[in-house]
C-alpha cells in the first residue's frame, strides 16, 4: 500500500460546501422563475422586459 | 391583442423558460458532478511546489482554499460550458442531418424554438457561472479568515511557548543555530522543514504519504523525528522546545576535559537521583557510550583516551521535563585543535556557546610543577605535561581566535576550572575549593594574566577545582566536576544560584569577576 491518498479528505468537506451552496442558490433561481421565493422581484423586471419583447415579435409575424 | 396569440405568446415563453433551464441547470450539473466530484483536476502537492513562490514549501499537501478551489473552479466551469456545447451540438445535428432543410422550410418555429431556448440557456449559464463564481467565492474567503486566524492563534501560542520555555536549537554536529529545527515523517521519512501553521495546515498538515504532521513546533519536536535543516543530522528529541544550553570545554592535550565532561554528567545525574530533583539523563545513544568508556576508565584509574582532533559533536544530557527542561551540549574539542590557528572551522560552536569551561592543568603550570619536584623529586606523573601549553597562553590564542571570528566575548560567561585537584591533595599540595581561593591559586603561581584576562573579556567569570569525587561521597563535594556546568547552565535571567558545597563564588570573587 503507498499509502498516498487521492486528495485530502478536507478536499471533500469544502466541495461539499460548495455544491450545497450551488445547489441552493439554483434552487432560489428556478424558484424565482417561477414567480415565489425571496429572489422573485428580481427577476420580474427582465422577465417582464422579454415578455414584452416577444409579444411584439408575434404580434409583428401574425400581422 | 387576440386571446389566441396571448395564449402562444404564453406557450412560446414557457417553452423557452423552460428549455433554458434546463438546458443551464443540466450543464451546470454536468459541471459540479463530473468537474468536483467524477473527474476533478487534482493539484498535486508536488505540482504545486513547482508554482511560483512555493519552491521551498515542505512535501506536505497545500491547504484546500491555497490550490485546488482555483482550480476546482476552472475544472467545473470548463465541464459545464462543454456540456452546454454538447447541447447545441447535438440539437443541431437533429436539426439540420437528421430533418435536412425541410425543416426549415416546414417546421420553422420548430429550430426558431430551439434557437431561442438555446439563447435563454447560455443566458442561463452566465447566470449560473455568477452564481457558481459566488459559492466559491463565499467558501474562499470564509474558509482564509477562518484559515489565517486558526494559524495566527496557532503560531501566537508555539512561539509564546517556545518563548517562554526554550529558545533556539543548535545543532550538535554542524553547530548551526536553528529558527526551528526540521520534523522528518515518521511514515515516509521526508523532512519538514518549516512546520508551522501555515498554507499547508492550520492546525495539522497531511504529509504527501498522507501522514497527519502537527503545525506547533513545540508539539512536533516531541511526536516526530527531528533533523538539523542545515546538515540533516538527527537532533535531539524535544530540540526547539527546550532551552539549548552550549557549553565550550576547552583545555589542553591531557588536562581533563572529557573527564571533566563525563565526571560532571554523571554527578549531575547522581545529585537528580539523590536529591529527587529534576531528571537528568543523557541525551544520545553516543553520549552514553562515550560515558560508559570514560567513568569505566576513571573507575579503574586507566588514561581517558586521548580526544580526536576532528570537529567535536556536542556530548549531550538532558535535564528536566518537557515543560520546563534543557538540553545541556557540552563541545570537547582535542587540545591540538585549539592549539592549531588553522583549524578555526573545527571551532564553529565558540561563537554561539553561551558559556566557555577553561580547563587548567595544575601540571601545565611550571610553578606547581617546581613545587611538586621540591616535595616529591622527579614526578613521573609530570612527564606526559612537558608538551602542554601555558594555560595563559592556551586562553590568549582561544580569545585571539575568537576575536578575529566576531565573537562577542562580553556575552559569554566564562567558569575557569582546576583540574586534578584529587592529584594535588595526594602530593600533599594545598587545594582550592571557594571561587575566590583558586583564582588567587592561580595568581599566586604566575596566572595573573589570564585572571586580569578574563574578567576584562568576559561577561563573568567563576573559578573552581575539580577532582574525583567517591561514589559515595556527600552530593556536593568541594571539588565536584559538575559545579562549572551548574553555574553555566543556569538561565541566564534568573540570578545565578550558588551551589552549597564549594567552588562557588565567593562575594568578593563574584565582585572582582562578573
Amino acid at each position: 500500500m503507498s499509502g498516498r491518498p487521492e486528495v485530502p479528505p478536507s478536499y471533500l468537506v469544502f466541495r461539499a460546501v460548495i455544491t450545497a451552496f450551488i445547489a441552493l442558490a439554483v434552487l432560489l433561481l428556478v424558484l424565482a422563475l417561477l414567480g415565489s421565493g425571496p429572489f422573485a422581484p428580481w427577476l420580474a423586471a427582465p422577465a417582464g422586459f422579454l415578455h414584452r419583447t416577444l409579444e411584439y415579435w408575434m404580434a409583428v409575424l401574425a400581422g | 391583442m387576440r386571446p389566441d396569440v396571448e395564449g402562444v405568446i404564453a406557450l412560446v415563453w414557457a417553452l423557452v423558460l423552460l428549455g433554458g433551464v434546463v438546458s443551464a441547470v443540466g450543464a451546470r450539473t454536468v459541471g459540479v458532478v463530473v468537474g468536483l466530484w467524477r473527474k476533478p483536476h487534482p493539484v498535486a502537492s508536488a505540482a504545486w511546489r513547482r508554482t511560483p513562490g512555493h519552491e521551498t514549501a515542505d512535501p506536505a499537501w497545500p491547504t484546500y482554499t491555497a490550490a485546488q478551489l482555483s482550480a476546482d473552479l476552472r475544472r467545473q466551469s470548463e465541464v459545464a460550458w462543454q456540456a452546454f456545447r454538447g447541447q447545441r451540438r447535438r440539437v443541431a445535428r437533429v436539426t439540420n442531418r437528421g430533418a435536412g432543410v425541410l425543416i426549415w422550410i416546414f417546421l420553422l418555429p420548430v429550430p426558431v424554438l430551439l434557437l431561442l431556448s438555446w439563447l435563454a440557456g447560455a443566458i442561463g449559464m452566465l447566470l449560473l457561472s455568477i452564481v457558481c463564481f459566488l459559492a466559491f467565492a463565499i467558501v474562499l474567503v470564509a474558509g482564509r479568515l477562518l484559515h489565517v486566524a486558526l494559524v495566527v492563534v496557532g503560531r501566537l501560542a508555539d512561539a509564546a511557548w517556545i518563548r517562554a520555555h526554550a529558545g533556539r536549537a543548535s545543532c550538535p554536529h554542524c553547530y548551526a543555530l536553528l529558527r526551528r529545527p526540521a520534523v522528518a515523517c515518521d511514515r515516509c521519512g521526508q523532512l519538514h522543514r518549516d512546520i508551522r501553521a501555515g498554507e499547508q495546515g492550520a492546525i495539522v498538515r497531511r504529509c504527501d504519504c498522507g501522514r497527519l504532521l502537527p503545525t506547533t513546533v513545540s508539539r512536533a519536536v516531541w511526536s516526530l523525528p527531528t533533523a538539523c535543516p542545515v546538515c540533516e543530522s538527527p537532533l535531539h528529541a524535544g530540540a526547539g522546545a527546550l532551552r539549548d544550553v552550549r557549553i565550550a570545554v576547552l583545555g589542553d592535550t591531557g588536562s581533563g576535559t572529557t573527564r571533566l565532561v563525563f565526571s560532571a554528567f554523571d554527578r549531575l545525574r547522581a545529585d537528580a537521583a539523590t536529591s529527587g530533583g529534576r531528571p537528568v539523563r543523557l541525551a544520545d545513544p553516543a553520549t552514553e557510550a562515550a560515558s560508559r568508556a570514560v567513568l569505566e576508565a576513571v573507575r579503574t584509574g586507566t588514561p581517558v583516551a586521548t580526544t580526536r582532533a576532528d570537529p567535536p559533536d556536542a556530548w549531550t544530557v538532558r535535564e528536566g521535563t518537557a515543560v520546563a527542561g534543557a538540553l545541556i551540549h557540552c563541545f570537547d574539542p582535542a587540545g591540538a585543535l585549539l592549539r592549531d590557528a588553522d583549524a578555526h572551522d573545527a571551532l564553529g560552536f565558540l561563537a554561539d556557546a553561551q558559556g566557555l569551561v577553561h580547563v587548567v592543568d595544575p601540571f601545565a603550570i611550571s610553578a606547581v610543577r617546581r613545587e611538586v619536584e621540591q616535595r616529591h623529586g622527579p614526578f613521573a606523573r609530570l612527564a606526559g605535561h612537558d608538551d602542554q601549553w601555558n594555560p595563559e597562553d592556551l586562553y590568549g590564542a582561544i580569545v585571539s581566535r575568537m576575536r578575529t571570528a566576531g565573537v562577542r566575548t562580553k556575552r559569554q560567561r566564562l567558569a575557569i576550572v582546576l583540574s586534578k585537584a584529587d592529584l594535588l591533595q595526594n602530593l600533599g599540595l594545598a587545594v582550592p575549593t571557594t571561587s575566590a581561593e583558586v583564582q588567587r591559586w592561580l595568581e599566586d603561581r604566575g596566572q595573573h594574566n589570564l585572571v586580569i584576562a578574563a574578567r576584562r573579556e568576559f561577561r563573568a567569570v567563576r573559578y573552581f577545582a575539580s577532582g574525583r569525587v567517591p561514589a559515595a561521597g556527600p552530593v556536593r563535594e568541594p571539588t565536584d566536576p559538575a559545579q562549572a556546568l551548574r553555574w553555566l547552565a543556569a538561565p541566564q535571567r534568573a540570578p545565578l544560584r550558588v551551589s552549597a558545597g564549594g567552588g562557588r563564588a565567593s562575594a568578593g570573587a563574584t565582585g572582582a569577576s562578573a
